[in-house]
């Protein structure tokens, strides 16, 4: 009844340790946190810079890749070009970012090798992704511009940073600081962000039910952040500071846009339930708002604390929530055509909210919101016990996730 | 907005997720059911449900859905004839006989 080429649903096996293995490194990277001294690092210090390649690398891109071997199909009307690559992407990835996060803490040796196996990941990813591009043969749509996009952006923002990676090890001679914005634009704007205004146009209407809405201010803010992020990546090379102001000009703009298209897609939608993927949306759009305000405030006060919370928000809190959010509606519904789709028709089969521990579900995301916005508030005054306390309810977060996860994969 | 004609009665369809109702009009019985409420993968569960119903070729099954069920479309229009028709209020009516019935 179901029966479906691979290339297009990938079976749940290959899939499975990208969502496991990202969340253990959600896991971890809460657990790090409290090595952090925050009353006196930067931004730059190679705590924090490792702290935010865990983070980015082992729970963002690995749950990112692993929604994206189902989800390419579905976006592209294609099947992948090379399904089985995902088999290596996965433990390519996993490697090279503890191999980074070793590096960073205690031998930058580590860091060109750590960052070539990440390289050599993301080039597969890329691989298969642009390969299964080229056999698209409608006309293209937003999501399929936006998927473009960000991987075009991905890949040279793995050049930036295998060039970063050979500067910091002190293997060549480069401007570490310029280098660096080109590198985290690329990634985080280009990449990451790009990839949630594609997704997310996708996703959150399948699941609110809206229709009968305008793309207007998702498309103009995919320009717009498209232009931002060529322009910060150049300026990071001639080191043109007015081009680079432009940048986030533009991005800052393109966020407040995507911010304001989700808000059209919840005045449209018709479903009201404020289910957990809901509230998981609420409290990421939550963490974006309140990151602008905190950037306004910078730019008055200059007090660097303010460029911390501000990651902090956008990390723990925009991309943490809006992941997990979306683990609530992926997993289940990949375990449910992996499991109960071949029963439909002959016997009663589970819905998706049926196989998601409600009450575990709420303590996930009442705890990983107070450890969002306590960390943040610890960051904001410089206050290491209260930032721990944040970290504290992150990590029981954390647990709470893994245990949801573990709970959904073997939901019988 | 009902789309239900009057004469229609609700039936127990074993296993299904919505109600489901029937209907007879020009010697043609519909199966009607609604899922635009719903999320995936409940509105393909009720449809492949509500296909066993119309093996005959005097059997129509009607679909109201948020929006175009694009995999379902893909897995079905092989052997269904599908009618579509998008709703003032922005849903989605599809309906779907056997490939030799006539609308």
């Amino acid at each position: 009844m179901f029966a479906i080429n691979r290339d297009f649903a990938p079976p749940f096996k290959l899939i499975a340790p990208y969502f496991i293995i990202g969340v253990l490194f959600y896991l971890l990277s809460s657990l790090f946190a409290f090595s952090l001294d925050i009353s006196s690092i930067g931004y730059m210090d190679p705590s924090v810079i490792a702290w935010v390649h865990i983070f980015l690398l082992g729970f963002i891109m690995m749950i990112i890749f692993g929604a994206m071997a189902q989800l390419v199909p579905v976006v592209l009307e294609n099947g992948h070009f090379a399904v089985d690559l995902y088999y290596i992407i996965w433990p390519l990835l996993l490697f090279g970012t503890l191999m980074m996060a070793y590096g960073f803490i205690f031998s930058p040796l580590a860091l060109p090798f750590g960052g070539l196996t990440v390289l050599i990941a993301m080039l597969t990813f890329l691989f298969d992704t642009f390969m299964t591009i080229r056999k698209i043969e409608k006309k293209l749509n937003f999501t399929m511009v936006s998927v473009i996009i960000a991987n075009i952006f991905l890949l040279l923002g793995v050049v930036f940073g295998i060039v970063l990676a050979l500067g910091y090890s002190g293997m060549i001679s480069i401007n570490l600081a310029d280098l660096l914005k080109g590198h985290v634009y690329l990634v985080v704007m280009g990449y990451i962000v790009t990839t949630i205004f594609g997704l997310s146009m996708v996703l959150i209407p399948m699941f609110g039910l809206s229709h009968h809405f305008s793309w207007r201010p998702i498309k103009t803010a995919l320009v717009l952040m498209s232009i931002g992020v060529l322009s910060v990546a150049i300026s990071s090379l001639f080191d043109l500071l007015a081009l680079s102001y432009f940048g986030y000009l533009l991005s800052a703009l393109s966020l407040l846009l995507y911010v304001f298209q989700m808000f059209v897609l919840y005045k449209t939608r018709a479903r009201k339930e404020h289910d957990v993927y809901a509230k998981s949306l609420y409290i990421s759009l939550t963490s974006l708002v309140s990151s602008f305000l905190l950037c306004i405030l910078y730019l008055f006060s200059k007090n660097e604390a303010m460029i911390l919370v501000t990651g902090w928000l956008i990390f723990t809190g925009f991309f943490g929530f809006i992941i997990t959010g979306h683990l609530y509606k992926i997993v289940p519904f990949l375990v449910w055509f992996e499991r109960f789709s071949p029963l439909v028709g002959k016997e009663k089969v589970p819905m998706l909210a049926n196989m998601i521990p409600i009450k575990s579900a709420n303590s996930q995301v009442l705890f990983s919101a107070l450890g969002v916005f306590i960390g943040a508030y610890g960051l904001f005054l410089s206050n290491n016990n209260l930032f721990k306390v944040g970290v504290l309810f992150l990590c029981v977060g954390g647990i709470f996730l893994l245990r949801n996860l573990i709970y959904i994969i073997r939901f019988k | 907005m009902n789309l239900l004609p009057e004469n229609a009665t609700k039936i127990d369809v074993e296993n299904a997720t919505v109600d489901f109702f029937t209907y007879t009009r020009n010697d043609v019985t519909y199966y009607q059911f609604d899922t635009s409420m719903c999320e995936p993968p409940e509105p393909m569960v009720n449809a492949m449900i509500g296909l066993q119903l119309i093996g005959s070729t005097d059997h129509k099954l009607v679909m109201i859905n948020h929006k175009k069920p694009m995999g379902l479309l893909e897995k079905t229009s092989q052997d269904y004839d599908i009618y579509t028709e998008y709703l003032d209020d922005g849903r989605i009516k599809l309906i779907f006989s056997c490939k030799n019935v006539r609308d």
